[in-house]
């Protein structure tokens, strides 16, 4: 890179910091919540088209949920964001309860962990945990 | 011949409008940016600055030594801006559908989708990858006419111009002759959504009308909310994984399949796979016509999507 070029890129840099630290300080990008089952199925037709629950947990605060169709398929979404991220969790999930949360791995790396409270995470963690064996 | 760059030009003006556009947010719809994805499409913005200038310099040396077998010696008049402004729109509507119905082109497109944001920021999302795709094939034809690369080039740049302050949801729609002839926030909208309904539409540029005439055009309707970014959302900010992820993908696909499927998943469409285990967008959008109609509710024949002459 030449000098105006080398210039142009910090300035670009400095800019592009400056921007993001501005919808920072204006406290821009709201956390999301799930008010209930019906915003959770929403969610979760939006997170995968026709997803249609028969099981749902929701967590204590909203933040995310798991789900059980009728299929037998697991869909975790957690908040990404002001918006939710979701998975359909296959083989490489796993499950852990640590105090009364259930933590979820999706076993996809760039994905992630999940933190949720919700009623029986028992049971959850052993369906989930299961998948590894169908 | 020129030497002259206008996005150079305008990246004072995205700047002001992005900040623009974050206060009417914090005032109407707080939601319509978050920091951390404000960071990472700016960063694709630079980034793919820096693309452009370590490979820019090839294609346009590679456009000159095509213009040496021009048809005809186009001259740097008015018209000819105008008709290369018109055409390199053409060409453009064609890229990006390619960018969106070739997994290999979409490896690097998918870059500009995969926001859940639709904010002017979005619009500076660019990819990386470009160079790595045909997409230059498209505007062959303009230079093999005897447009000058270069006047080629600064038409891009305007036309990129215009496609930035389309990316937003703080302008509903433009007045009804606008809206027939240009694209707008609403229609472009619709392109970047995730919607069934919304899939692969509007791949205008600048003029709507592309749309209209090779029927890909769809409304964006009052009715059905709008969810932007990709059919699996990313799921991280991660600006590696971001800018490269379709193409590890790709890269993971083709290994695992058989040899007489390797290809197609370079290819075919995204989302396709030998063993259908993950949906297309038609697919998706077929699936989604299905419930409607099971729950009595069936897409409008008026609607392009319902039609049988969709090209998709």
């Amino acid at each position: 890179m030449d000098s105006p070029a080398l210039l142009q890129f910090l300035g670009s840099l400095v800019a592009i910091l400056a921007l993001a630290w501005t919808a920072r300080w204006l406290k821009l990008g709201p956390q999301p919540r799930l008010q209930d089952e019906a915003e959770a199925r929403l969610a979760a037709d939006e997170a995968v088209s026709g997803y249609s629950p028969v099981s749902i947990a929701l967590d204590r605060d909203g933040g995310g949920a798991l789900m059980r169709d009728a299929a037998g398929r697991l869909l975790l979404l957690r908040p990404h964001g002001t918006h939710f991220a979701g998975r359909i969790l296959a083989a490489g999930a796993s499950a852990r309860i640590d105090g009364d949360a259930l933590i979820i791995d999706s076993g996809e790396r760039r994905y992630g962990e999940a933190r949720l409270t919700v009623p029986d995470p028992q049971q959850w963690a052993r369906t989930i945990d299961a998948l590894g064996t169908r | 011949m020129p030497d002259f760059s206008p996005v150079d030009y305008a990246v004072p003006g995205f700047v002001a409008l992005v900040l623009l556009e974050m206060l009417w947010a914090r005032s109407k719809r707080r939601d319509a940016y978050e920091p951390k994805d404000t960071l990472t499409s700016l960063a694709f913005g630079l980034g793919s600055t820096v693309a452009g200038l370590l490979t820019g310099g090839a294609f346009l040396a590679l456009f000159l030594w095509t213009w040496q077998f021009r048809l005809f010696d186009v001259p740097w008049a008015w018209w000819a801006w105008a008709a290369c402004f018109v055409l390199d729109d053409l060409a453009y509507y064609w890229i990006h559908r390619f960018g969106h119905r070739v997994r290999w082109f979409w490896a690097s497109h998918v870059n500009h989708h995969s926001s859940q944001h639709y904010n002017l920021s979005t619009a500076l999302r660019q990819t990386w990858t470009g160079f790595l795709t045909l997409g230059f094939a498209f505007k062959l034809p303009l230079v093999l006419l005897g447009f000058h690369p270069v006047m080629i080039a600064i038409c891009g740049g305007f036309n990129l111009i215009y496609q930035f302050w389309i990316h937003t949801e703080a302008i509903d729609r433009m007045p009804r002759w606008f809206e027939a002839v240009m694209n707008t926030p609403s229609h472009h909208r619709v392109h970047h959504a995730t919607n069934p309904r919304y899939l692969d539409r509007n791949y205008a540029g600048v003029f709507i009308v592309w749309d209209r005439m090779f029927g890909t055009f769809e409304p964006e309707s009052r009715d059905e909310k709008i969810r932007y970014g990709i059919v699996k959302q990313l799921g991280s900010f991660n600006l590696l994984w971001s800018v490269f992820h379709e193409w590890i993908g790709i890269a993971q696909d083709m290994w695992r399949a058989p040899w007489g499927s390797k290809l197609g998943y370079l290819l075919r469409e995204p989302g396709w796979t030998h063993d259908g285990s993950r949906e297309t967008s038609d697919m998706i959008r077929a699936g989604w016509m299905e419930r409607q109609a099971a729950k009595g509710n069936p897409v409008s024949t008026e609607n392009p999507i319902a039609g049988e002459a969709e090209p998709a």
